[in-house]
């Protein structure tokens, strides 16, 4: 940035979250990589410690032009990809009117619910859909399991937020090629095309 | 990027890379010739010593607490080697004191202090400010606003501590630590160790040539109040003059977002502040406003300066995080315009909460369990384990501080104030912490209390740093295993005994023996930390179907692998639900089958 310019951002702004240990973060490190190589500017960033121990994950993408805050306020997302269903009821105040909402169907239960007898909730694509927002939904987990391992998901549901994205498929591809040892590549590969080729 | 940044365009860059605040302070260590680096774990800063310890070039190593790790950068740089400590912001109240000294000593070799506060306590106890000890020890702080400047800020805090002989302290905060953004790399710079030169009247603080010591920190600090007012990592970014707005760290990125249009004051020092700069800033200006995290800290220092009409702190939060919701909130509130348009925000759902959990096969389960059962005041530290006062578990009564449960179960016990046994429950690495000075109190004064340590055998709250119960070092190289076995019997603990914590029958056993016995008694686990340094995965156990009578006793382990079947449990009488085990997560630990009373739990053999 040139001092003392006025910054103007054009971003897009990526809001991930799941429950620790779902791959939220590899999806924004993933996601990440392939802005940068698409010649974004690019902030990254969520608050880790807790989550390993079950807890609440949200990370957030920004990329463009010029980016300053790594953080994305409320009605600010353009997209949120949801790992989990609870999560993705959280997560709404984040979503910009019109903005889109990957929901991955697949729930965790918290733990804790069972002792102070909450339910888990249910018609969680009711609930979101508010006729303005587009709410997509999958069972991710159940789809990577079918291609032959649960630790599908993750790439599974990024094909499906590539698709939206505005960033090249090849650079997808080559990070994606990067990132998988070549015992899983051509697993994550199969799973990332289905995941772009699904239609909702 | 400022002045600081550019300067270094001269040296050719060896590329670009996304790095983490954390991971871009140990970066700036390497380029800039740190040859020891010293930490204890702590979030939001754990990473920064593990990354340095990927340079061959940096001797970097988990230090038993902040002071002694303080103390070895200490050693390090009065041989005039370049030196980074690093820790979470409760870490610098540990080595206060060496921090303090060696202010008033100086140092030969450069010394940089990675200190991280966390605002919003993300994960951690108190919500304070690393200023504020930059202030007491008049010693300079530095303040990055994103990962670059993390990484150039330590060779800048290196450079300033050998030009004006004192430790520099450079604070992040837990989004400085966790966010990525782009780095420009460069190559290190060698700087050799000098080696130790006697100086006697500088490194021996008795009160006669303490004194002179304090005359020359007084001084230090006059030149420094000069330095910042020229110095290029403070700047002004002119824009409207009608909002100007001083700020640092994140806090200016959140600005930015907001009101991209006023005119800025970036500090890119904390402390000392620039007066000169800060009165110019200000009366030139329509509106000021000062933006910080996390305590009022430039608010109180520019109200000392005689600037006292500023929009502060009061408009933008008491406590908590800052975010550029936040910053957007408090501009609105001050009645200040904002070009761009405000964001809609929807209305929220409920959802239900989802706190952290013990792991499933955590070895701290079974034994707060056996807690439970005898009914015993737990005074407990800082851990994996605390998570043990939440329920269902509930068996934790007090975490003041690292290493405060055996001194807490020591006062207890000499004013007879707990009607129930006394037990103080601490791990392996908040013992050796700061639980071995407290264990010489209740030798040398016989406290009747029990003492358990927790021994899982890494630092597992963090991430799972090793220490010297771990047999390796950062860099993943081996070494010796400190056996606390031996430790506690050499300060004259007479009752030792060692448990299996996934046995609960057999730690009550062991702890009513050491309840009765006259004097401190320890009782250490045996069991490592489920996830690390191997994650264990043992045969899982199954709910048998047709025994489970849906009472939800095993669930009163709160362990995240047992959950609530579809169906009715075949032997239930008010139409329970059954329970069922996630296979997956299982790890065999058995802590759930002991606990149900009609044996519906059990291992599955093959």
């Amino acid at each position: 940035m040139e001092r003392g310019a006025k910054m103007k951002e054009t971003a897009t702004n990526v809001l991930v979250v799941g429950v620790g240990g779902q791959g939220a973060v590899m999806a924004t490190e993933l996601t990440s990589e392939v802005a940068l190589a698409a010649g974004y500017d690019v902030k990254k960033g969520e608050v880790h410690g807790m989550s390993q121990r079950g807890g609440i994950i949200a990370s957030h993408v920004r990329y463009g032009k010029n980016i300053t805050s790594p953080v994305i306020g409320k009605g600010e997302a353009d997209y949120i990809l949801a790992f989990e269903a609870v999560e993705a009821l959280r997560s709404i105040e984040h979503l910009r009117p019109k903005g889109t909402i990957i929901v991955n169907e697949q729930q965790i239960v918290p733990p804790i619910a069972h002792f102070l007898k909450i339910q888990y909730p249910d018609n969680v694509k009711e609930k979101l859909e508010d006729g303005k927002r587009t709410v997509i939904t999958l069972n991710a987990f159940e789809k990577a399991v079918e291609f032959g391992s649960e630790l599908l998901v993750n790439t599974l549901l990024l094909g499906v937020l590539s698709k939206l994205l505005e960033l090249p498929e090849k650079a997808w591809k080559e990070v994606l090629i990067n990132r998988f040892g070549k015992k899983m590549l051509d697993l994550n590969l199969k799973a990332f095309e289905a995941g772009r080729a699904m239609k909702f | 990027m400022g002045k600081a940044v550019k300067a270094k365009e001269e040296q050719k860059s060896e590329g670009r890379a996304f790095l983490s605040g954390n991971e871009a302070f140990a970066r700036g260590a390497y380029e800039a010739g740190v040859v020891l680096a010293s930490s204890y774990p702590g979030t939001p800063a754990s990473e920064i010593l593990l990354n340095a310890a990927q340079y061959k070039e940096i001797i970097a190593d988990w230090a038993a607490n902040e002071k002694t790790a303080f103390e070895i950068c200490i050693g390090a740089a009065m041989a005039g080697a370049r030196t980074m400590a690093s820790m979470k912001q409760p870490g610098v109240s540990v080595c206060l004191d060496a921090l303090i000294n060696w202010s008033h000593t100086g140092t030969p070799g450069g010394f940089v202090l990675v200190a991280n506060d966390d605002p919003g306590q993300h994960s951690s106890q108190t919500e304070d400010d690393t200023r504020m000890y930059a202030k007491l020890a008049r010693v300079p702080c530095l303040d990055p606003s994103d990962s670059m400047e993390a990484k150039e800020f330590v060779g800048q805090a290196l450079a300033l501590s050998e030009k004006f002989d004192t430790p520099v302290i450079v604070r992040g905060t837990t989004r400085i630590a966790h966010s990525k953004t782009i780095v420009d790399l460069y190559p290190r710079k060698e700087y050799p160790v000098k080696g130790f030169e006697r100086n006697p009247n500088k490194y021996v603080v008795v009160p006669g040539r303490a004194i002179l010591r304090e005359t020359e920190v007084i001084k230090r600090l006059a030149v420094l109040r000069e330095y910042v007012e020229t110095s290029p990592l403070n700047r002004v970014e002119w824009n409207s003059k009608e909002v100007g707005i001083i700020t640092s760290g994140i806090a200016y990125y959140y600005a930015k977002r907001v009101i991209p249009e006023a005119s800025y004051l970036k500090l890119g020092i904390s402390f000392p502040l620039p007066e000169k700069m800060i009165k110019n800033f200000a009366s030139k200006v329509k509106k000021l406003v000062v933006i910080e995290e996390t305590r009022p800290f430039f608010e109180e220092e520019i109200k000392i300066m005689g600037v006292k009409d500023f929009i502060g702190m009061d408009y933008f939060r008491i406590q908590g995080e800052l975010s550029p919701d936040v910053v957007r909130e408090g501009l609105k509130k001050a009645g200040i315009h904002m070009e761009q348009p405000l964001p809609v925000v929807s209305k929220a759902i409920d959802a239900p909460p989802r706190p952290p959990v013990m792991c499933p096969g955590c070895p701290h389960r079974g034994i707060f369990l056996a807690f439970k059962k005898i009914d015993a005041n737990i005074y407990s530290d800082i851990g994996c384990y605390t998570l043990a006062f939440a329920p269902p578990i509930s068996a934790l009564h007090t975490s003041i501080c690292m290493g405060a449960s055996i001194g807490n179960a020591v006062g207890m016990a000499k004013v007879g104030g707990s009607d129930k046994p006394i037990i103080a429950a601490i791990g392996d690495g908040t013992f050796v912490h700061s639980g071995l000075t407290p264990l010489y109190d209740a030798v040398y004064t016989q406290a009747n209390i029990t003492i358990v340590i927790l021994d899982n055998r890494i630092t597992a709250m963090t991430g799972g740093q090793p220490a010297a119960e771990s047999g390796f070092r950062a860099n993943g190289s081996p070494t010796v295993t400190v056996d606390l076995d031996t430790l506690v019997r050499g300060f004259g603990v007479k009752f030792v005994k060692h448990v299996d914590p996934y046995d609960i029958k057999g730690c009550i056993e062991v702890l009513k023996e050491a309840i009765a016995f006259e004097g401190p008694a320890v009782v250490l686990t045996n069991r490592p930390c489920a996830l690390m340094p191997r994650k264990i995965k043992d045969k899982p156990y199954m709910v048998v179907e047709e025994k489970c009578t849906g009472c939800g006793i095993c669930m009163s382990s709160g362990c995240p692998a047992i959950g609530l079947s579809d169906q009715v449990a075949k032997k239930s009488k008010k139409g329970e639900k059954a329970r069922i085990i996630d296979l997956s997560l299982c790890t065999g630990c058995s802590v759930c089958a002991q606990l149900c009373a009609v044996h519906a739990i059990q291992l599955i053999e093959n």
